[in-house]
Protein backbone atom coordinates (compact mmCIF):
# COMPACT_ATOMS: atom_id res chain seq x y z
CA UNK A 1 0.00 0.00 0.00
CA UNK A 2 2.87 2.49 1.04
CA UNK A 3 4.39 1.82 -2.34
CA UNK A 4 1.24 3.00 -4.26
CA UNK A 5 0.69 6.39 -1.94
CA UNK A 6 4.36 7.19 -2.90
CA UNK A 7 3.75 6.75 -6.60
CA UNK A 8 0.22 8.87 -6.53
CA UNK A 9 2.60 11.77 -4.31
CA UNK A 10 5.34 11.44 -7.18
CA UNK A 11 2.23 11.64 -9.64
CA UNK A 12 0.76 14.77 -8.30
CA UNK A 13 4.17 16.44 -7.93
CA UNK A 14 4.77 15.95 -11.52
CA UNK A 15 1.73 17.79 -12.09
CA UNK A 16 3.55 20.78 -10.98
CA UNK A 17 6.74 21.10 -13.00
CA UNK A 18 5.60 23.33 -15.88
CA UNK A 19 3.34 26.01 -14.39
CA UNK A 20 2.78 27.82 -17.58
CA UNK A 21 1.08 24.57 -18.77
CA UNK A 22 -1.67 25.34 -15.58
CA UNK A 23 -2.48 28.62 -16.71
CA UNK A 24 -2.91 27.97 -20.04
CA UNK A 25 -5.09 24.53 -18.97
CA UNK A 26 -7.08 26.81 -16.90
CA UNK A 27 -7.60 29.31 -19.76
CA UNK A 28 -8.42 26.09 -22.00
CA UNK A 29 -10.98 24.96 -19.16
CA UNK A 30 -12.17 28.76 -18.96
CA UNK A 31 -13.00 29.34 -22.71
CA UNK A 32 -15.33 25.89 -22.16
CA UNK A 33 -17.45 27.16 -19.77
CA UNK A 34 -17.34 30.50 -21.18
CA UNK A 35 -19.05 29.15 -24.38
CA UNK A 36 -21.44 27.39 -22.63
CA UNK A 37 -22.26 29.54 -20.48
CA UNK A 38 -23.37 31.87 -23.45
CA UNK A 39 -25.19 28.66 -25.64
CA UNK A 40 -27.40 28.03 -22.86
CA UNK A 41 -28.11 31.72 -21.47
CA UNK A 42 -29.04 32.37 -25.38
CA UNK A 43 -31.17 29.55 -25.50
CA UNK A 44 -33.13 30.28 -21.77
CA UNK A 45 -33.21 33.90 -22.65
CA UNK A 46 -35.64 33.24 -25.36
CA UNK A 47 -37.55 30.67 -24.05
CA UNK A 48 -41.21 31.60 -22.16
CA UNK A 49 -40.48 33.08 -18.95
CA UNK A 50 -36.36 34.33 -19.79
CA UNK A 51 -33.61 33.20 -18.13
CA UNK A 52 -34.51 33.92 -14.51
CA UNK A 53 -37.97 31.77 -14.92
CA UNK A 54 -37.91 29.43 -17.88
CA UNK A 55 -37.80 25.64 -16.85
CA UNK A 56 -37.51 23.55 -19.69
CA UNK A 57 -36.98 19.72 -18.88
CA UNK A 58 -37.37 20.24 -15.15
CA UNK A 59 -33.97 22.35 -15.28
CA UNK A 60 -34.13 25.93 -15.13
CA UNK A 61 -30.86 27.97 -16.28
CA UNK A 62 -28.93 28.23 -13.04
CA UNK A 63 -29.07 24.01 -12.81
CA UNK A 64 -27.68 23.87 -16.35
CA UNK A 65 -25.27 25.90 -16.12
CA UNK A 66 -24.36 24.26 -13.31
CA UNK A 67 -24.37 20.88 -15.02
CA UNK A 68 -22.67 21.59 -17.80
CA UNK A 69 -19.78 23.76 -16.92
CA UNK A 70 -19.13 21.19 -14.06
CA UNK A 71 -19.20 18.77 -16.37
CA UNK A 72 -16.38 20.23 -18.38
CA UNK A 73 -14.30 20.67 -15.51
CA UNK A 74 -14.90 17.56 -14.87
CA UNK A 75 -13.82 16.02 -18.01
CA UNK A 76 -10.15 17.91 -17.71
CA UNK A 77 -9.72 16.31 -14.10
CA UNK A 78 -10.63 12.84 -15.05
CA UNK A 79 -8.53 12.87 -18.14
CA UNK A 80 -5.12 10.91 -17.23
CA UNK A 81 -3.65 9.96 -20.51
CA UNK A 82 -3.67 6.26 -19.12
CA UNK A 83 -4.42 4.79 -22.05
CA UNK A 84 -1.70 7.02 -24.08
CA UNK A 85 0.75 5.86 -21.64
CA UNK A 86 0.17 2.32 -21.85
CA UNK A 87 0.46 2.73 -25.73
CA UNK A 88 3.86 4.40 -25.41
CA UNK A 89 5.45 1.86 -22.84
CA UNK A 90 4.14 -1.04 -25.16
CA UNK A 91 5.24 0.38 -28.34
CA UNK A 92 8.86 1.18 -26.68
CA UNK A 93 8.92 -1.91 -24.98
CA UNK A 94 9.33 -0.09 -21.28
CA UNK A 95 6.29 -2.31 -20.04
CA UNK A 96 8.57 -5.48 -19.48
CA UNK A 97 9.88 -3.26 -16.36
CA UNK A 98 6.78 -3.60 -14.76
CA UNK A 99 6.65 -7.47 -14.76
CA UNK A 100 9.96 -7.80 -13.31
CA UNK A 101 8.24 -5.29 -10.18
CA UNK A 102 6.68 -6.97 -7.29
CA UNK A 103 3.62 -4.36 -8.02
CA UNK A 104 0.71 -5.13 -9.54
CA UNK A 105 0.49 -3.56 -13.11
CA UNK A 106 -3.33 -2.03 -13.01
CA UNK A 107 -2.83 -1.59 -9.48
CA UNK A 108 0.28 0.74 -10.49
CA UNK A 109 -1.50 2.70 -12.80
CA UNK A 110 -4.24 2.85 -10.87
CA UNK A 111 -2.51 4.78 -8.43
CA UNK A 112 -0.61 6.93 -11.40
CA UNK A 113 -4.10 8.12 -12.14
CA UNK A 114 -5.46 8.72 -8.72
CA UNK A 115 -2.05 10.81 -8.57
CA UNK A 116 -2.59 12.44 -12.02
CA UNK A 117 -6.27 13.16 -10.68
CA UNK A 118 -5.22 14.63 -7.62
CA UNK A 119 -2.86 17.11 -9.17
CA UNK A 120 -5.60 17.91 -12.32
CA UNK A 121 -8.01 18.60 -9.25
CA UNK A 122 -5.69 21.16 -6.98
CA UNK A 123 -4.38 22.30 -10.23
CA UNK A 124 -7.50 23.06 -12.43
CA UNK A 125 -10.67 21.49 -11.08
CA UNK A 126 -10.29 24.05 -8.43
CA UNK A 127 -9.81 27.16 -10.35
CA UNK A 128 -12.43 26.25 -12.70
CA UNK A 129 -14.63 25.99 -9.72
CA UNK A 130 -14.27 29.28 -8.68
CA UNK A 131 -14.62 30.61 -12.16
CA UNK A 132 -17.79 28.95 -11.76
CA UNK A 133 -19.22 30.12 -8.80
CA UNK A 134 -17.29 33.07 -8.58
CA UNK A 135 -16.64 34.72 -11.65
CA UNK A 136 -20.17 33.20 -13.52
CA UNK A 137 -22.22 32.89 -9.76
CA UNK A 138 -23.41 29.83 -10.38
CA UNK A 139 -24.84 28.67 -7.13
CA UNK A 140 -23.80 26.77 -4.67
CA UNK A 141 -25.10 23.20 -3.96
CA UNK A 142 -26.48 22.16 -0.99
CA UNK A 143 -24.25 20.07 1.75
CA UNK A 144 -25.94 16.65 1.35
CA UNK A 145 -25.59 16.90 -2.60
CA UNK A 146 -22.06 17.60 -2.27
CA UNK A 147 -22.06 14.28 -0.19
CA UNK A 148 -23.49 12.69 -2.64
CA UNK A 149 -21.50 13.64 -5.29
CA UNK A 150 -18.32 12.99 -3.91
CA UNK A 151 -19.14 9.50 -3.52
CA UNK A 152 -20.70 9.12 -6.68
CA UNK A 153 -17.41 11.02 -8.29
CA UNK A 154 -15.44 8.75 -6.96
CA UNK A 155 -17.02 6.03 -8.83
CA UNK A 156 -17.24 8.02 -12.55
CA UNK A 157 -13.26 8.53 -11.67
CA UNK A 158 -12.68 4.36 -11.37
CA UNK A 159 -14.84 3.90 -14.27
CA UNK A 160 -12.74 6.66 -16.34
CA UNK A 161 -9.79 4.73 -15.44
CA UNK A 162 -11.10 1.27 -16.45
CA UNK A 163 -11.90 2.48 -19.80
CA UNK A 164 -8.62 3.77 -20.04
CA UNK A 165 -7.23 0.59 -18.86
CA UNK A 166 -8.97 -0.91 -21.69
CA UNK A 167 -8.10 1.55 -24.59
CA UNK A 168 -4.36 1.16 -23.38
CA UNK A 169 -4.80 -3.02 -23.27
CA UNK A 170 -6.00 -2.76 -27.20
CA UNK A 171 -2.98 -1.31 -27.73
CA UNK A 172 -1.60 -4.78 -27.24
CA UNK A 173 -3.55 -5.56 -30.82
CA UNK A 174 -3.30 -2.51 -32.20
CA UNK A 175 -0.10 -1.02 -31.56
CA UNK A 176 -1.87 2.28 -32.70
CA UNK A 177 -3.86 4.68 -30.25
CA UNK A 178 -5.79 7.84 -31.77
CA UNK A 179 -8.34 6.32 -33.36
CA UNK A 180 -9.46 4.16 -30.54
CA UNK A 181 -9.20 6.82 -27.67
CA UNK A 182 -10.48 9.59 -29.40
CA UNK A 183 -13.17 6.49 -30.35
CA UNK A 184 -13.42 6.10 -26.53
CA UNK A 185 -13.30 9.49 -25.83
CA UNK A 186 -16.55 10.49 -28.05
CA UNK A 187 -19.14 7.32 -27.16
CA UNK A 188 -18.02 8.55 -23.55
CA UNK A 189 -19.11 12.36 -24.13
CA UNK A 190 -22.43 11.54 -26.15
CA UNK A 191 -23.46 9.00 -23.94
CA UNK A 192 -22.82 9.63 -20.57
CA UNK A 193 -24.39 13.11 -20.81
CA UNK A 194 -21.27 15.14 -20.32
CA UNK A 195 -22.63 17.45 -23.35
CA UNK A 196 -26.07 17.85 -22.70
CA UNK A 197 -27.62 16.86 -19.22
CA UNK A 198 -29.45 13.35 -20.43
CA UNK A 199 -33.12 15.18 -19.39
CA UNK A 200 -32.68 17.14 -22.65
CA UNK A 201 -32.33 13.73 -24.63
CA UNK A 202 -35.24 12.27 -26.22
CA UNK A 203 -36.84 9.63 -24.45
CA UNK A 204 -36.25 7.09 -26.73
CA UNK A 205 -32.27 7.63 -26.68
CA UNK A 206 -32.59 7.93 -23.28
CA UNK A 207 -34.48 4.57 -22.31
CA UNK A 208 -31.34 2.78 -24.16
CA UNK A 209 -28.73 5.38 -22.37
CA UNK A 210 -29.86 4.09 -18.80
CA UNK A 211 -28.79 0.27 -19.55
CA UNK A 212 -25.23 1.39 -20.28
CA UNK A 213 -22.52 2.28 -17.64
CA UNK A 214 -21.88 5.73 -19.46
CA UNK A 215 -24.76 7.94 -17.81
CA UNK A 216 -22.88 6.30 -14.46
CA UNK A 217 -19.63 8.74 -15.02
CA UNK A 218 -21.21 11.57 -15.54
CA UNK A 219 -24.72 12.06 -15.51
CA UNK A 220 -25.25 10.41 -12.32
CA UNK A 221 -22.97 12.88 -10.24
CA UNK A 222 -23.70 16.02 -11.58
CA UNK A 223 -27.39 15.41 -11.57
CA UNK A 224 -27.29 14.70 -8.17
CA UNK A 225 -25.16 17.98 -7.45
CA UNK A 226 -27.41 20.26 -9.27
CA UNK A 227 -30.89 18.40 -7.56
CA UNK A 228 -32.79 21.45 -6.45
CA UNK A 229 -34.72 18.92 -4.04
CA UNK A 230 -32.44 16.33 -1.84
CA UNK A 231 -33.55 12.40 -2.54
CA UNK A 232 -31.03 10.47 -0.79
CA UNK A 233 -32.95 7.34 -1.55
CA UNK A 234 -32.79 7.61 -5.35
CA UNK A 235 -28.92 9.04 -5.10
CA UNK A 236 -28.01 5.86 -2.92
CA UNK A 237 -29.71 3.83 -5.66
CA UNK A 238 -27.98 5.39 -8.59
CA UNK A 239 -24.94 4.99 -7.11
CA UNK A 240 -25.41 1.22 -5.64
CA UNK A 241 -25.85 0.77 -9.73
CA UNK A 242 -23.01 2.59 -10.41
CA UNK A 243 -20.73 0.23 -7.81
CA UNK A 244 -22.45 -2.96 -9.90
CA UNK A 245 -20.94 -1.22 -13.04
CA UNK A 246 -17.50 -0.83 -11.35
CA UNK A 247 -17.27 -4.61 -10.56
CA UNK A 248 -18.58 -5.74 -13.88
CA UNK A 249 -15.93 -3.79 -15.86
CA UNK A 250 -13.29 -4.46 -13.03
CA UNK A 251 -13.37 -8.12 -13.79
CA UNK A 252 -13.55 -7.84 -16.94
CA UNK A 253 -10.60 -5.60 -17.92
CA UNK A 254 -8.29 -7.15 -15.79
CA UNK A 255 -9.44 -10.52 -17.67
CA UNK A 256 -8.95 -8.96 -20.80
CA UNK A 257 -5.58 -7.19 -19.98
CA UNK A 258 -4.03 -11.57 -18.75
CA UNK A 259 -5.21 -12.65 -21.92
CA UNK A 260 -3.60 -9.83 -24.27
CA UNK A 261 -0.79 -9.92 -21.76
CA UNK A 262 0.03 -13.40 -24.08
CA UNK A 263 0.17 -11.25 -26.92
CA UNK A 264 2.74 -8.71 -25.84
CA UNK A 265 6.22 -8.52 -27.83
CA UNK A 266 9.28 -6.61 -27.00
CA UNK A 267 11.64 -6.69 -29.56
CA UNK A 268 14.92 -7.25 -28.22
CA UNK A 269 17.17 -4.42 -27.03
CA UNK B 1 5.78 31.27 -60.29
CA UNK B 2 8.95 28.72 -60.95
CA UNK B 3 9.27 28.27 -57.79
CA UNK B 4 5.85 27.34 -56.48
CA UNK B 5 5.39 25.16 -59.22
CA UNK B 6 8.69 23.15 -57.79
CA UNK B 7 7.61 23.42 -54.59
CA UNK B 8 3.37 21.60 -55.73
CA UNK B 9 5.09 19.11 -57.63
CA UNK B 10 7.48 17.97 -54.48
CA UNK B 11 4.49 18.23 -52.18
CA UNK B 12 2.60 15.97 -54.03
CA UNK B 13 5.72 13.65 -54.46
CA UNK B 14 6.07 13.82 -50.53
CA UNK B 15 2.20 13.30 -50.25
CA UNK B 16 2.42 10.39 -51.99
CA UNK B 17 5.26 8.84 -50.49
CA UNK B 18 3.84 9.13 -46.95
CA UNK B 19 0.30 7.57 -48.06
CA UNK B 20 2.83 4.41 -48.92
CA UNK B 21 4.35 4.56 -45.39
CA UNK B 22 0.87 5.00 -43.93
CA UNK B 23 -1.06 2.25 -46.03
CA UNK B 24 1.56 0.05 -43.42
CA UNK B 25 -0.86 0.40 -40.78
CA UNK B 26 -4.43 0.38 -42.61
CA UNK B 27 -6.67 -0.79 -39.05
CA UNK B 28 -5.20 2.72 -38.05
CA UNK B 29 -6.34 4.93 -41.26
CA UNK B 30 -9.40 2.81 -41.53
CA UNK B 31 -10.39 3.67 -37.26
CA UNK B 32 -9.18 7.06 -37.19
CA UNK B 33 -10.55 8.41 -40.12
CA UNK B 34 -14.10 6.57 -38.27
CA UNK B 35 -13.58 8.41 -35.50
CA UNK B 36 -13.20 11.29 -36.88
CA UNK B 37 -16.21 11.23 -38.66
CA UNK B 38 -18.04 9.62 -35.67
CA UNK B 39 -16.60 12.51 -33.47
CA UNK B 40 -18.49 15.26 -35.45
CA UNK B 41 -21.39 13.24 -36.10
CA UNK B 42 -21.59 13.23 -31.91
CA UNK B 43 -21.06 17.05 -32.11
CA UNK B 44 -23.76 17.46 -34.73
CA UNK B 45 -26.19 15.49 -32.78
CA UNK B 46 -25.37 17.14 -29.98
CA UNK B 47 -26.86 20.31 -31.42
CA UNK B 48 -29.60 18.20 -32.59
CA UNK B 49 -30.55 17.47 -29.35
CA UNK B 50 -30.10 21.13 -28.01
CA UNK B 51 -32.37 22.54 -30.83
CA UNK B 52 -35.05 19.39 -30.04
CA UNK B 53 -35.53 21.23 -26.98
CA UNK B 54 -34.68 24.80 -27.70
CA UNK B 55 -36.19 26.19 -31.36
CA UNK B 56 -33.59 28.65 -32.02
CA UNK B 57 -30.07 29.40 -30.74
CA UNK B 58 -30.13 33.58 -30.95
CA UNK B 59 -32.29 33.79 -33.74
CA UNK B 60 -30.30 30.56 -36.07
CA UNK B 61 -32.21 27.65 -36.32
CA UNK B 62 -30.64 23.62 -36.94
CA UNK B 63 -30.05 23.49 -40.16
CA UNK B 64 -28.10 27.15 -40.15
CA UNK B 65 -26.15 25.87 -37.50
CA UNK B 66 -25.02 22.55 -38.99
CA UNK B 67 -24.05 24.78 -42.03
CA UNK B 68 -21.89 26.59 -39.98
CA UNK B 69 -20.27 23.90 -38.25
CA UNK B 70 -19.40 22.27 -41.64
CA UNK B 71 -18.00 25.50 -42.80
CA UNK B 72 -15.55 25.38 -39.87
CA UNK B 73 -14.82 21.62 -40.37
CA UNK B 74 -14.18 22.06 -44.17
CA UNK B 75 -11.92 24.96 -43.18
CA UNK B 76 -10.07 22.85 -40.85
CA UNK B 77 -8.92 20.21 -43.09
CA UNK B 78 -5.95 22.64 -43.88
CA UNK B 79 -4.62 22.24 -40.83
CA UNK B 80 -5.64 18.62 -40.26
CA UNK B 81 -3.64 17.33 -43.09
CA UNK B 82 -0.81 19.72 -43.74
CA UNK B 83 0.18 20.74 -40.72
CA UNK B 84 -0.21 18.33 -38.38
CA UNK B 85 3.74 18.15 -38.00
CA UNK B 86 3.58 20.99 -35.75
CA UNK B 87 2.50 19.26 -32.62
CA UNK B 88 6.09 17.74 -32.79
CA UNK B 89 8.11 20.66 -32.92
CA UNK B 90 8.73 20.66 -29.26
CA UNK B 91 10.25 17.31 -29.44
CA UNK B 92 12.63 18.03 -32.61
CA UNK B 93 13.58 20.98 -30.87
CA UNK B 94 14.23 19.51 -27.17
CA UNK B 95 15.67 16.52 -28.47
CA UNK B 96 17.79 18.43 -31.47
CA UNK B 97 16.36 16.20 -34.43
CA UNK B 98 15.29 19.83 -35.71
CA UNK B 99 18.72 20.26 -36.95
CA UNK B 100 18.20 18.13 -39.88
CA UNK B 101 15.89 20.85 -41.44
CA UNK B 102 18.66 23.21 -42.14
CA UNK B 103 20.34 21.36 -44.45
CA UNK B 104 18.13 21.24 -47.30
CA UNK B 105 18.02 23.91 -50.46
CA UNK B 106 14.59 24.49 -49.62
CA UNK B 107 12.35 26.33 -47.69
CA UNK B 108 12.72 24.85 -44.20
CA UNK B 109 8.89 25.55 -42.85
CA UNK B 110 8.03 23.82 -46.50
CA UNK B 111 10.18 21.02 -45.23
CA UNK B 112 9.32 20.69 -41.74
CA UNK B 113 5.41 20.24 -42.46
CA UNK B 114 5.78 18.36 -45.75
CA UNK B 115 6.99 16.06 -43.54
CA UNK B 116 3.89 14.80 -42.21
CA UNK B 117 0.25 14.36 -43.66
CA UNK B 118 -2.57 13.11 -41.23
CA UNK B 119 -4.92 11.05 -42.92
CA UNK B 120 -7.77 11.55 -41.41
CA UNK B 121 -8.02 14.73 -42.16
CA UNK B 122 -9.61 12.96 -45.57
CA UNK B 123 -12.62 12.02 -43.12
CA UNK B 124 -12.87 15.37 -41.60
CA UNK B 125 -12.72 17.25 -44.83
CA UNK B 126 -15.37 14.30 -45.93
CA UNK B 127 -18.01 14.88 -43.04
CA UNK B 128 -17.87 18.54 -43.14
CA UNK B 129 -18.47 18.46 -46.96
CA UNK B 130 -21.34 15.89 -46.87
CA UNK B 131 -23.03 18.34 -43.58
CA UNK B 132 -22.09 21.38 -46.23
CA UNK B 133 -24.48 19.93 -49.13
CA UNK B 134 -27.14 18.37 -46.79
CA UNK B 135 -27.59 21.74 -45.06
CA UNK B 136 -27.34 23.98 -48.06
CA UNK B 137 -29.79 21.97 -50.08
CA UNK B 138 -32.36 21.74 -46.94
CA UNK B 139 -31.92 25.78 -46.17
CA UNK B 140 -32.45 25.98 -50.16
CA UNK B 141 -29.49 28.44 -50.54
CA UNK B 142 -29.53 29.90 -54.23
CA UNK B 143 -25.86 29.40 -55.68
CA UNK B 144 -25.21 32.42 -57.20
CA UNK B 145 -21.82 32.58 -59.79
CA UNK B 146 -21.19 35.27 -57.37
CA UNK B 147 -21.65 32.96 -54.18
CA UNK B 148 -19.79 30.16 -56.20
CA UNK B 149 -16.89 32.28 -56.50
CA UNK B 150 -16.87 33.73 -52.86
CA UNK B 151 -17.10 29.91 -51.15
CA UNK B 152 -13.95 28.82 -52.12
CA UNK B 153 -12.13 32.47 -51.73
CA UNK B 154 -13.29 32.45 -48.09
CA UNK B 155 -13.00 28.43 -47.18
CA UNK B 156 -8.95 29.28 -47.96
CA UNK B 157 -9.11 32.66 -45.82
CA UNK B 158 -10.48 30.57 -42.73
CA UNK B 159 -8.23 28.02 -43.51
CA UNK B 160 -5.67 29.94 -44.09
CA UNK B 161 -6.42 31.60 -40.55
CA UNK B 162 -6.50 28.57 -38.69
CA UNK B 163 -3.61 27.34 -39.59
CA UNK B 164 -1.64 30.16 -39.29
CA UNK B 165 -2.71 30.43 -35.54
CA UNK B 166 -1.85 27.34 -34.87
CA UNK B 167 1.55 27.23 -36.35
CA UNK B 168 2.48 30.53 -34.17
CA UNK B 169 1.74 28.98 -31.10
CA UNK B 170 3.78 25.73 -31.94
CA UNK B 171 6.26 28.20 -32.54
CA UNK B 172 6.15 29.37 -29.21
CA UNK B 173 8.51 26.49 -28.13
CA UNK B 174 11.15 28.59 -29.64
CA UNK B 175 11.31 30.50 -27.02
CA UNK B 176 10.07 28.31 -23.87
CA UNK B 177 10.75 24.89 -23.29
CA UNK B 178 7.60 23.56 -23.82
CA UNK B 179 4.60 25.51 -25.57
CA UNK B 180 2.23 22.32 -25.79
CA UNK B 181 -0.29 23.62 -23.48
CA UNK B 182 -0.43 27.22 -25.44
CA UNK B 183 -0.66 25.13 -28.66
CA UNK B 184 -3.64 23.08 -27.35
CA UNK B 185 -5.32 26.42 -25.88
CA UNK B 186 -5.25 27.63 -29.10
CA UNK B 187 -6.10 24.45 -30.60
CA UNK B 188 -9.21 24.31 -28.27
CA UNK B 189 -11.05 27.11 -30.14
CA UNK B 190 -11.37 24.94 -33.26
CA UNK B 191 -14.02 23.10 -31.50
CA UNK B 192 -15.78 26.43 -29.96
CA UNK B 193 -15.84 28.02 -33.21
CA UNK B 194 -18.61 26.31 -34.32
CA UNK B 195 -21.20 28.65 -32.83
CA UNK B 196 -22.86 31.87 -34.04
CA UNK B 197 -21.07 34.58 -32.59
CA UNK B 198 -24.39 36.52 -32.43
CA UNK B 199 -24.53 34.27 -28.93
CA UNK B 200 -21.94 36.93 -26.98
CA UNK B 201 -21.84 39.99 -25.35
CA UNK B 202 -20.24 43.04 -26.90
CA UNK B 203 -16.88 42.25 -25.23
CA UNK B 204 -16.32 38.62 -25.69
CA UNK B 205 -17.88 39.71 -28.89
CA UNK B 206 -14.98 42.09 -29.68
CA UNK B 207 -12.53 39.49 -28.16
CA UNK B 208 -13.78 36.68 -30.81
CA UNK B 209 -13.39 39.10 -33.79
CA UNK B 210 -10.27 40.75 -33.34
CA UNK B 211 -7.74 39.66 -30.53
CA UNK B 212 -8.46 35.86 -30.60
CA UNK B 213 -10.63 36.23 -33.72
CA UNK B 214 -12.25 32.79 -33.86
CA UNK B 215 -15.28 34.47 -35.46
CA UNK B 216 -13.33 34.14 -38.95
CA UNK B 217 -13.14 30.74 -38.30
CA UNK B 218 -16.51 29.99 -39.77
CA UNK B 219 -19.25 31.88 -38.31
CA UNK B 220 -18.62 35.52 -40.26
CA UNK B 221 -17.80 33.80 -43.31
CA UNK B 222 -20.36 31.19 -43.74
CA UNK B 223 -23.23 34.24 -42.80
CA UNK B 224 -22.71 35.44 -46.26
CA UNK B 225 -24.53 32.14 -47.96
CA UNK B 226 -27.18 32.43 -45.02
CA UNK B 227 -28.38 35.63 -45.61
CA UNK B 228 -29.17 38.17 -47.63
CA UNK B 229 -29.40 41.47 -46.29
CA UNK B 230 -25.77 43.99 -45.28
CA UNK B 231 -23.25 41.69 -43.94
CA UNK B 232 -20.52 44.42 -42.84
CA UNK B 233 -16.85 44.27 -43.16
CA UNK B 234 -17.02 40.75 -41.18
CA UNK B 235 -18.39 38.95 -43.92
CA UNK B 236 -15.72 39.46 -46.25
CA UNK B 237 -12.54 39.99 -44.09
CA UNK B 238 -11.35 36.34 -43.30
CA UNK B 239 -8.74 36.41 -46.35
CA UNK B 240 -7.80 39.08 -45.00
CA UNK B 241 -6.97 38.06 -41.73
CA UNK B 242 -6.12 34.89 -43.19
CA UNK B 243 -3.08 36.17 -45.65
CA UNK B 244 -2.09 38.69 -42.53
CA UNK B 245 -1.71 35.82 -40.04
CA UNK B 246 -0.02 33.71 -42.36
CA UNK B 247 2.52 36.54 -43.07
CA UNK B 248 2.77 36.97 -39.26
CA UNK B 249 3.71 33.53 -38.29
CA UNK B 250 6.01 32.78 -41.28
CA UNK B 251 8.17 35.75 -39.49
CA UNK B 252 7.95 34.39 -36.53
CA UNK B 253 9.12 31.02 -38.27
CA UNK B 254 12.01 32.71 -39.78
CA UNK B 255 12.67 34.42 -36.68
CA UNK B 256 12.69 30.73 -34.28
CA UNK B 257 14.89 29.22 -36.59
CA UNK B 258 17.57 31.99 -36.52
CA UNK B 259 17.35 32.19 -32.74
CA UNK B 260 17.29 27.71 -32.20
CA UNK B 261 20.86 27.23 -31.05
CA UNK B 262 20.54 23.64 -31.11
CA UNK B 263 21.12 21.17 -28.10
CA UNK B 264 24.62 21.15 -28.65
CA UNK B 265 25.07 17.77 -29.00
Amino acid sequence: MRAYLMIIANCIKSTFTYRAHILFQILTSALMILVQFFIWRAVFVASPGGIEGAVVRGMSFDQTFLYVSLAAALGVLMRTWTDWDMNGQIRSGDIIMFMFKPADYMKYMFSNSIGFMAGNLISITIPSAIVIFGFFGAPLPGVLNTLFFAFALAGSCTLTFLFDFIIGTTCFWTMSIWGISAGKEVIIAFLSGALIPLGFYPEALRSVMVWLPFPYMYNLPLSILTASKANPLVWAQGIGVQLVWVIVILAASRAYYRYSLRKLTVNGG
Amino acid sequence: MNKLGFYCRLYALLFAQYVKTRMQYRFDFFISNLTMIATNLAGMASLWILMHNFPLLAGWKYEQLIFIYSFSLMAQTLLQVCFDHIWQLRYHLNTGTFIKYYFKPINSLFYYLSEMVDLKGIGLFVCGAAAFVWSSVRLGIVWTPMRLLALPVLLAGSSLLIASLLLIAACGCFWVKDSYSILAFINSFRDQSRYPMDIYNTAFKAIFTFILPMGFFAFYPARVFLEDSALGWTAWASPVFGAFFFFIAVRIWEKGTKIWGGTGS
